[in-house]
């Protein structure tokens, strides 16, 4: 993989991202939404640590970032379709794998800002509130990466779906259905007999998100995330491929 | 014959030294495709040197296209292999040889020419200088749309700008998919002299297009395409001579019936028509006013003669500007 071109296909993307209004709406709307989520979410919870404030508002800039990435991924490719500009990129000198590489970095980027500008006005007033109590800067780091690698593996799951099938509703549905399966994988687990119990709730998306979350991630959760977007990323570049064959 | 995976062919890909990459620049052998249980192309033999200039002729849905879609690597054959210099077509290395031109706007609405044209430049390598890109736009006549979005643009300026798009990088090979549609007169002698100083610098152009008269001094070579099978390929002159114009007739009689005898009578056949029944004809443009005197012995009231060329006569219409009316 050419890594230039991967980038160039990124920058493409973001700009296609940045121009398009619809883009800018969306983030005008998420941004207070986030904001009600979060304070309706304290309301009823008064004195709390300051490390317990910032689990909540990191578990909703996750599942913010993991909902942008997953339409930013399933939009990637359907777009490009529906206008007609995929042409111009399929009859390219650029390789499928650079293609997704291109189109991944770029949904989780613009996933993971997302769910930054809409919590980091609230990540700012708790660390302020809470002074040098429990804020740690590493929980906050550690949730970062969680937030980024949500994100990422969200958009990898929408690439997927982007690829392997055509119709646009379709495309989402799909993406859909494998994020709900990934995120109740925790509350089937607890109905499933013993062996497969454990296997079954490793694939829990909300376990290993909350990992993150509390700033306390172990390899286990790392190589979830980093095994998901592999699969979802492998998936779309043969999908990408079988496509040339009609 | 290449192998059907895309992967394997990927990995292939990678095995074949540059070297053993000869000419023509196209190589087209048994390519077939099928698609929604159609057979779009049969078995396509195709091949094209440097220089040359092959326009692709046809009705609607004989293949051509496709044809250029398989060459271009947007769709893979079921059948058959397709090279671009020596290379798979499923390789990134051929599409980094060839200028594609599709049939409709390849842009995005949002982005602008000037964009979409870097875009382009930097998809094939090439970083574009704000001097070169606005050479670049002028040579094709864009300079003043450099900052409209593609989505404003008429059909005939989108087509100038994908002509322009897949030309910048000095493309060994240039598939054009019905470049003069939507293109007025001066626009046209344009583009074809940009296409002829092209094909002078070595690049093989192979163009599907309806007959038009614009395209006759460019064209150095037609393929006939019918059906997904090519039925005839040559020297244009050549073509003309061994294919006499044929059309096919339709009379529309005044009569309100048209007995199957009467249209037997001119060598015809009765077909479905607004007003009932007409006697459609094929043969020879010459023998077009001894089929009207037998029409009119055989005691049709001929009220209107409606007539097109047949697949092959669409060769004739490339040697000349003379259009049948």
């Amino acid at each position: 993989m050419r890594a230039g071109f991967a980038w160039l296909i990124a920058r493409r993307e973001l700009a296609a991202l940045a121009r398009a209004p619809s883009s800018w709406i969306a983030l005008a709307l998420a941004s207070p939404a986030a904001g009600v989520a979060f304070l309706s979410s304290q309301r009823s919870l008064r004195a709390r640590p300051a490390w317990m404030v910032l689990e909540d508002l990191f578990a909703l800039s996750a599942a913010l970032a993991a909902l942008a990435g997953l339409l930013l991924g399933a939009r990637a490719l359907v777009d490009e379709r529906l206008s007609g500009s995929w042409v111009a990129l399929a009859a390219a000198p650029v390789s499928d794998i650079e293609t997704i590489a291109g189109k991944w970095f770029a949904a989780t980027a613009a996933a993971t800002a997302t769910a930054m500008a809409c919590s980091a006005p609230w990540l700012a007033l708790v660390a302020a509130d809470a002074g040098s109590t429990s804020a740690s800067a590493a929980h906050s780091m550690g949730a970062l990466v969680g937030i980024a690698l949500g994100a990422g593996t969200s958009a990898a799951i929408g690439l997927a779906a982007g690829a392997l099938v055509r119709a646009p509703a379709a495309v989402l549905a799909s993406a859909g259905c494998v994020s709900l399966a990934l995120l109740l994988a925790g509350r089937v687990s607890r109905s499933v007999a013993a062996p497969a119990e454990h296997a079954v709730g490793w694939l829990s998306a909300e376990l290993h998100a909350l990992a993150f979350a509390q700033g306390e991630p172990g390899v286990s959760d790392v190589a979830y995330f980093f095994g998901l977007s592999y699969m979802a990323l492998t998936a779309s570049v043969v999908g990408l491929r079988r496509s040339r064959w009609g | 014959m290449p192998p059907r995976s895309p992967e394997l062919r990927s990995a292939v890909c990678a095995l074949v030294p540059v070297a053993e990459r000869s000419e023509p620049l196209v190589a087209v052998r048994g390519v077939a495709v099928e698609r929604a249980g159609r057979r779009v192309l049969r078995g396509v033999d195709l091949r094209v040197v440097a220089g040359e200039r092959v326009v692709l002729l046809g009705p609607n849905g004989a293949g051509k296209s496709t044809l250029l879609r398989v060459l271009a690597g947007l769709i893979l054959a079921d059948a058959g292999d397709a090279r671009i210099a020596g290379v798979d077509v499923a390789c990134v290395d051929a599409r980094a040889r060839l200028g594609y031109v599709h049939e409709s706007a390849a842009t995005r609405a949002e982005s602008t020419v000037a964009e979409h044209t870097r875009e382009i430049a930097a998809l094939n390598g090439l970083t574009l200088t704000r001097a070169l890109l606005a050479e670049t736009l002028a040579q094709h006549g864009l300079a003043t749309l450099a900052d409209a979005p593609c989505g404003s643009l008429s059909h005939g300026q989108a087509r100038r700008v994908a002509v322009a798009a897949a030309l910048i990088a000095s493309p060994s090979v240039l598939l054009l998919d019905e470049p003069l549609d939507g293109l007025d007169a001066s626009h046209a002698d344009a583009l074809v002299a940009t296409l002829r100083s092209a094909s002078e610098r070595g690049c093989a152009l192979l163009i599907a297009s309806q007959p038009h008269a614009a395209l006759a001094p460019l064209a150095t070579r037609a393929v006939c395409l019918a059906a997904g099978r090519i039925v005839a390929d040559g020297v244009p002159a050549t073509l003309r001579a061994e294919h006499a114009p044929r059309v096919t007739l339709r009379l529309v009689v005044r009569n309100d019936w048209l007995e199957a005898a009467s249209a037997a009578a001119v060598g015809g056949v009765r077909v479905p028509h607004a007003r009932g029944f007409a006697c459609e004809v094929h043969t020879e443009r010459k023998q077009v006013s001894d089929v009207l005197a037998r029409a009119h012995a055989a005691g049709l009231e001929i009220e209107a003669v409606d007539w097109r060329p047949d697949d092959l006569t669409a060769l004739s219409l490339l040697g000349s500007s003379e259009a049948l009316t």
